[in-house]
């Protein structure tokens, strides 16, 4: 080769590098020849054969393949702790308005305190089936809507929720009609209560599916409007009634139904507004009018209907059974009371278990900030980590894990403890008596337990191991009924709270020995994720 | 005949240059029933084009987009809650593990032995059928045998974690080709060497369907630049790039025939070792009772130059944009119009930009996407073509068709098409092409020679039914038909 030919060489070896600075074999290096232009006759006039030749010539120059470079990644943006925190406690927006309610209103979704006991009866049934009945639909809905949302696919999710809300909708109508005869009948509320309990189911059920896409898609602002407008309707419909000297009761019956009315009123704007209204992808003004945005179809190729329904399966079966499982001991404390019907509302025991459960909220905002993370976590101990041999990432998750559950029994602990030193002041001052007090502090004890389970179940399903957790409520819902059903036959109906605190146990014990083996090789837990 | 058309990303969900020749084929053989196996990459896509009545069926297999591919692919319930059934480690272990060990140690190389690999393919393919896919790949026996080819290869057991479980799952995606069962067929066509040609190779391991194959580009050049701008590890693009070369052999040996599309693929194909009595060039066709000189009305009354392309980085609209520079020192009156989308906002932009920066706003109009691409070559008096790659170009026969003057950068099968009856300059030198162009534009005779010659070659050796002809004489040959 020639000085001139060498010198040509080495100017097409710099531009080659500019493209790819280590090419990978002489085809590589033949295909960014050809894109800069480089042809066989090119390749002949510097003393080469052809292209490929050329490539061999290049090759000898760039600088080697460099196997451990490392890749850049552009920095991401961090929430802060504190809007993760809040983000956490209105996670559980239902159960902050009882708080709420409660504490400033002496009243709850729950009716419980000073209502006779045929209204508390309707409106605790209609309560707990509307939140049974769309438990798993409204996550089976959250799981496919984040699935299309995150692909942009926004003709996709407006079908699955029209899904969700046509099933969902038969569910709870025929539930709510179903409702009305049974108790009309065989439960034996008068047809007005049985009317009441049916609006309630309908009211809350249909509020349910009509939220999925605030949860999935993480609309914290939605959530925060939904709530206080709900709140503001039912406290101010509350005083207005009884200022004007409507009955307590009536007051309070009107003053919910309208705050529910609300919150599903705001909620289907949401869901309308974050789903079913027709956006385009506004064009920048910078954009070019021959820019042809890729647009996916408006006509919808949806999934088959049957794989989606067995691949929905845990989804179904965990949302379902969280709701089936709360309300076990609940239900079983309602039978055999002294009152007129076959189900009795049970005001102390509703009270106690009530507000031992709310100590999820702020045990739920504690965990918040960090799951929230976890998937970034994740990714940063798995590209540490060498793939044949991963006992960091293994450490890494293990470590995350006992972070985690030292932060919740922590908080758990600390919250229980203090609401159990204080629990005839608490439970006073919601309306209870000695009896709710005991309840109290018992399901205080299930609550630590059971915020473990759900610490537990979270982690999980970052794992997508939601079919376990699913299966632990399932048969934590049986130990429920089983176990409270033998203590309040036993002890008196009250003592239904210990079938509570045992299911909790069972739960947290069979949630960590699930997790234990999950521990042993997260890494094909985390590839099977997926 | 029953053909097995296997396609990828093209005909009939995406209109482009691959579609048109897909649609051309289907349409211009009538007689043969086509059974269309289109891999898209997800599965919210629309057909765009008209069906002929000889396409029996379209089956769409996305890769990407879906949770499980048995969401798009036809089964009962039963046959889904029979297939999870049968899905245990035990099974995985026992009767599709060892397929899938053989299946890595061929592909982590870039010259595997084609026979073994189709063999552990099929062994796959077979027990995929009827086990569920997902279940499958996620089992724990899936993973450590992955994890176990990491170990035992000195390079790709340096991957970290992250990026071989990233580098699985889409294998996965892949894969998902082998859970097609094979509509029957007297001859599998595939317009392309990637997982859409396994389709027909696992009909051939079946029941002995002969493969034919046409490269419009060549696969794995494409997907070694397309990895190339991807964001991974050296060690994983080795991985991602010798896996393509592993599908390209395999395509290429079950391929009784290869058709490249312009001799420039074929070179290609020699590198990678096909057998060159395998190799035979088709053109692609053109319709030159639509693409033909016409008497149109033009909106700029003086020297045109006219492109339809789609407006990227391929396509290299900047240097057409900078050459228009220098056409306008030497003609101040001409004008540039560029018919055709662009996917690219970044482009589009930079594009607008430089035409400003040029002073060139009132020189170089972007006229967006035409449904009339006929009518568009008749608007000019040059049709130009600035690629920096192509494989064998119908916005080139289409403008030669029109009987227009055609200045083309030197790249793929350009040269191919063109002969002697345009101008070729090379790429990415807007001061050549521009030149090129003026040259053109200043010589009324040079322009309506090169046009009627242009005229003659694209109508006679690249005429439509000499395209059709030439692939009813290869089903013909392969298939068995008369």
């Amino acid at each position: 080769m020639t000085p001139p030919e060498r010198l040509a060489l080495e100017a097409i070896a710099r531009t080659v590098s500019e493209i790819e600075p280590h090419p990978k074999d002489l085809l590589e290096t033949a295909v960014v020849l050809e894109i800069l232009g480089y042809s066989d006759s090119d390749a002949r006039a510097l003393g080469f054969r052809d292209v490929f030749d050329l490539a061999d010539g290049v090759r000898g120059i760039v600088l080697p393949y460099a196997w451990d470079e490392p890749l850049r990644e552009p920095p991401r943006a961090r929430e802060s702790g504190v809007r993760l925190y809040l983000s956490g406690l209105f996670y559980n927006v239902g159960w902050v308005i009882m708080l709420i309610a409660l504490f400033l209103g002496g009243q709850s979704l729950w009716a419980a305190r000073d209502l006779p006991v045929s209204v508390g009866t309707a409106i605790g049934l209609g309560v707990v089936l509307g939140l049974v009945s769309t438990g798993g639909l409204q996550q089976f809905a959250a799981w496919k809507l984040i699935y299309y949302h995150l692909q942009g696919n926004r003709p996709l999710a407006k079908f699955v929720m029209e899904r969700t809300l046509v099933f969902g909708g038969i569910i709870v109508v025929v539930l709510s009609a179903g409702f009305f005869a049974v108790a009309a009948t065989v439960i034996g509320l008068p047809l007005e209560m049985a009317a009441l309990g049916s609006l309630y189911l309908t009211l809350i059920g249909f509020y349910r599916l009509a939220m999925a896409p605030v949860y999935a898609m993480r609309k914290f602002v939605a959530l925060i409007v939904i709530s206080v407008l709900a709140l503001a309707a039912m406290f101010g419909i509350y005083r207005v009634l009884v200022f004007g000297g409507v009955d307590r009761p009536l007051a309070v019956i009107a003053s919910q139904v309208a705050g529910l009315g609300v919150m599903l009123g705001t909620s289907v704007a949401s869901m309308n507004a974050f789903v079913f209204a027709d956006r385009d992808e506004p064009r920048r003004p910078e954009d070019p009018p021959f820019y042809a945005a890729h647009e996916l179809p408006k006509h919808v190729n949806p999934p088959r209907f049957w794989v989606l329904v067995v691949e929905g399966v845990p989804y179904l079966l965990y949302g379902t059974m969280y709701f089936v499982f709360l309300f076990a001991d609940r239900l079983v404390s309602w039978f055999g009371g002294p009152g007129p019907f076959a189900i009795n509302y049970n005001g102390p025991y509703q009270i106690g278990v009530d507000l031992a459960l709310l100590m999820l909220v702020p045990i739920t905002a504690v965990k918040f900030p960090l799951l929230y993370r976890f998937s970034e976590v994740l990714e940063k101990i798995s590209k540490a980590a060498p793939a044949v041999g991963p006992d960091l990432f293994t450490r890494g998750v293990a470590a995350f894990h006992n972070r985690l559950t030292l932060r919740v029994a922590a908080a758990a602990v600390s919250f229980a403890g203090v609401a159990f030193l204080f629990g005839p002041e608490i439970v006073g001052f919601a309306g209870g008596d000695s009896r709710s007090v005991l309840v109290f502090r018992i399901a205080l004890v299930g609550v630590v337990l059971f915020s473990l389970y759900l610490s537990n179940a979270v982690f999980a399903m970052a794992f997508r191991r939601i079919g376990a957790m699913g299966m632990f409520l399932f048969v934590g819902a049986i130990l429920n009924y089983g176990l409270s059903a033998f203590f309040a036959a036993n002890l008196g109906t009250n003592a239904a709270v210990l079938g509570f605190l045992l299911s909790s146990f069972f739960l947290a014990v069979a949630s960590f020995a699930y997790l234990l083996g999950l521990r042993r090789s997260p890494d094909y837990a985390y590839y099977s994720a997926f | 005949m029953r053909v097995l058309f296997l396609v990828s990303g093209v005909y009939p969900h995406y209109m482009g240059g691959v579609s048109t020749w897909a649609d051309q084929l289907v349409r211009g053989m009538g007689e043969h029933e086509f059974h269309v196996v289109s891999v898209v990459s997800n599965p919210h896509v629309e057909v765009r084009y008209a069906l002929p009545s000889n396409v029996k069926e379209i089956i769409t297999v996305p890769l990407w987009g879906t949770e499980k591919p048995e969401e798009y692919l036809p089964g009962s319930l039963s046959e889904t809650l029979r297939n999870r059934w049968r899905t245990t480690e035990g099974t995985v272990r026992a009767d599709f593990v060892h397929h899938f060990e053989t299946f890595l140690e061929e592909v982590k190389v870039a010259t595997p032995a084609p026979p073994r690999l189709a063999e552990a393919l099929y062994g796959m393919h077979r027990f995929l059928l009827d086990h569920d896919f997902r279940g499958t790949m996620r089992s724990r026996a899936v993973w450590d045998s992955f994890r176990g080819m990491l170990d035992r290869d000195p390079l790709l057991a340096s991957m970290d974690l992250y990026e071989a479980i990233d580098t699985l799952r889409s294998l996965g995606r892949y894969l998902r080709v082998l859970n097609v069962r094979p509509p029957a067929a007297d001859i599998a066509h595939a317009a392309i060497a990637s997982v859409a040609g396994l389709i027909g190779i696992m009909a051939h391991m079946e029941d002995g369907t002969p493969n034919i194959l046409t490269e419009h580009g060549v696969y794995v050049r494409e997907r070694m630049l397309d990895l190339i701008n991807q964001p991974i590890s050296p060690r994983a693009r080795v991985f991602w790039t010798n896996f393509h070369a592993a599908l390209a052999a395999l395509n290429y040996h079950y391929a009784e025939r290869v058709y490249p599309v312009c001799t420039f693929n074929s070179r290609w194909e020699d590198r990678f070792g096909v057998p060159r009595e395998k190799v035979h060039v088709l053109y692609n066709g053109v319709d030159g009772e639509t693409f033909r000189p016409r008497e149109i009305p033009r909106p700029h009354p003086g020297p045109t130059v006219v492109a339809v392309i789609r407006i990227d980085r391929l396509k290299d609209a900047l240097n057409l944009i900078e050459a228009m520079g220098y056409v306008r020192e030497a003609i101040p009156d001409a004008k540039c119009l560029i018919y055709g989308p662009s996917p690219d906002a970044d482009y589009a932009r930079l594009c607008v930009a430089e035409r400003a920066r040029r002073g060139l706003d009132s020189a170089v109009e972007f006229c967006g996407f035409t449904q009339e691409p006929e009518v568009a070559y008749n608007l000019g008096d040059v049709v130009v073509l600035s690629s920096v790659s192509e494989g064998f170009p119908f916005a080139l026969l289409e403008g030669m068709a029109s009987g227009k003057a055609v200045v083309a950068t030197d790249v793929g099968g350009v040269a191919e098409a063109l002969g002697d009856t345009g101008l070729l300059v090379p790429p990415r030198q807007p001061r050549r092409l521009g030149e090129a162009v003026v040259r053109v534009l200043k010589d009324p005779e040079l322009r309506r020679d090169l046009g009627a010659r242009a005229r003659s070659r694209a109508t006679g050796k690249y005429g439509l039914g000499e395209f059709i002809d030439a692939y009813r004489r290869a089903y013909a040959e392969v298939g068995g038909a008369s």
